[in-house]
């Protein structure tokens, strides 16, 4: 494929079901400075080739839906510029490490049942506050999970995970941070049942602290360190259940 | 306004997923291009990673020989020195100084990710890692030192 001065190569993973074979289109887009990897892919779909299938709403980093690998790499095609590529050619492939549903669409199935195993929502306990009266928080209870809040469910992170890939039983980065932002809300009760997921095999302890999903997370969350702080915590309650088998509850 | 608890989920939701999920992997034939075996060359943060692991396989070889060291030190004056003998042999020697260095490389990388377990905040934000880093490093050579005086004293 040659390089026009004001043109970018595209190579783009295609899959309709029932195909067999790995397969690529290539297609010339018009560089444009401004434009991202998103913008070259509805360039392609309004101009070139409506048949493309992805996934993508916001444009601006919040939705979490336009998570694609870039030339190997997890990332939201929408803030990814062209200009980090130019002139190189550049490959674009459905997120790693989930089945792919079409084109650079995959299946978040296996992602949500996994978020839901976590109960990612307040649970609450004896600490409930009067009816018709709003829980309070100071901003240090509230900077004590603000971080895991900042995840938009991209999965960026498992795309990034070696143990993901490996392991496709592995709970997984995002929901581990998911969960560590509820267990650290001072209006939550939710800690232990959320720790039966954590401290299961597939929970905390299939990690082996690569790091790379905090390294690509868009938004800053570091599920990396939410991770080691589960697997402390984890530690702790066992160690506990040990000493006071009965009066854990 | 809706009763915040009509709004939340009151199900146990899929508490049997993995099981499900087993299933269902076994019948679907999508494609689920994942990282490959070779993940550890896609970048230098994986590759270091990758050593770190890797260090573990020394330190256990290292390990087998200081069993063998036990066992000798059970068995007599004369086995021992055999054996001490045979640790300072070249092929041996060599395996001691990389295991040494791979132990290293394995403590600081460790040591320096501590931070990243222990979150402690001070108001609304963390604490410094060196307060959490510093007295690992002390401990460590404090401990080394005592170890290294009672082997040259
Ligand atoms: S933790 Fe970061 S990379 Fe992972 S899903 Fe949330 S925002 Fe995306
Ligand atoms: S389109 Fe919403 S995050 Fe990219």
């Amino acid at each position: 494929m040659t390089v026009d001065t004001d043109r970018i190569p595209l190579k783009i993973s295609r899959y309709t079901e029932g195909q067999t074979t790995d397969g690529y289109d290539e297609y010339m887009v018009p560089y444009n400075e401004d434009w991202v990897v998103l913008d070259a892919l509805n360039y392609i779909k309004d101009y070139v080739d409506g048949s493309l299938a992805y996934r993508w709403s916001c444009r601006m980093g919040v939705c979490g839906s336009c998570g694609m690998m870039i030339n190997g790499k997890p990332k939201l095609t929408c803030s990814a510029f062209l200009s980090e590529y130019y002139p190189d050619p550049i490959v674009v492939e459905p997120l790693a490490n989930f089945r792919v549903e079409r084109d650079l669409i995959v299946d978040m199935d296996d992602f949500i049942h996994k978020l839901d195993s976590v109960k990612p929502w307040l649970i609450e306990g004896d600490s409930v506050p009067p009816a018709n009266r709003e829980y309070k928080q100071t901003p240090a209870q509230l900077a004590k999970y603000k971080q895991y809040s900042m995840c938009i469910n991209c999965t960026l992170c498992y795309s990034a995970c070696p143990v993901a890939s490996n392991e496709p039983e592995f709970v997984g980065p995002a929901a581990i941070a998911l969960a560590q932002r509820y267990n650290l809300d001072s209006r939550d009760s939710g800690k232990e049942q959320r720790l039966d997921v954590l401290m299961a095999n597939e929970g905390v302890w299939d990690c082996t602290f690569v790091g790379e999903c905090s390294n690509v997370c868009p938004k800053g969350v570091d599920p990396a360190a939410a991770i080691q702080q589960a697997k402390l915590e984890s530690a702790l309650a066992y160690a506990k259940s040990l000493i006071m088998p009965k009066g854990n509850k | 306004m809706t009763d915040p608890e009509k709004r939340r989920p009151s199900h146990n939701l899929h508490s049997n997923w993995w099981l499900n999920h087993t299933r269902y992997r076994q019948r679907d034939t999508r494609p689920r291009p994942d990282l490959g075996a070779t993940w550890w060359l896609r970048g230098s943060s994986y590759f270091f990673v990758f050593i770190r692991e890797l260090t573990s396989v020394f330190i256990a070889l290292y390990l087998i020989l200081f069993i063998g060291l036990i066992a000798a030190l059970y068995i007599g004056a004369e086995a021992y020195n055999d054996y001490m003998e045979l640790l300072w042999s070249p092929p041996l020697t060599v395996i001691q100084v990389f295991t040494l260095l791979f132990a290293l490389f394995h403590t600081v990388t460790w040591f320096n990710l501590t931070p990243k377990a222990v979150r402690i905040l001070k108001g609304e934000s963390p604490i410094s890692p060196l307060f959490l880093i510093t007295p690992l490093y002390i401990v460590w050579l404090g401990v080394s030192s005592i170890v290294l005086w009672m082997i040259f004293s």
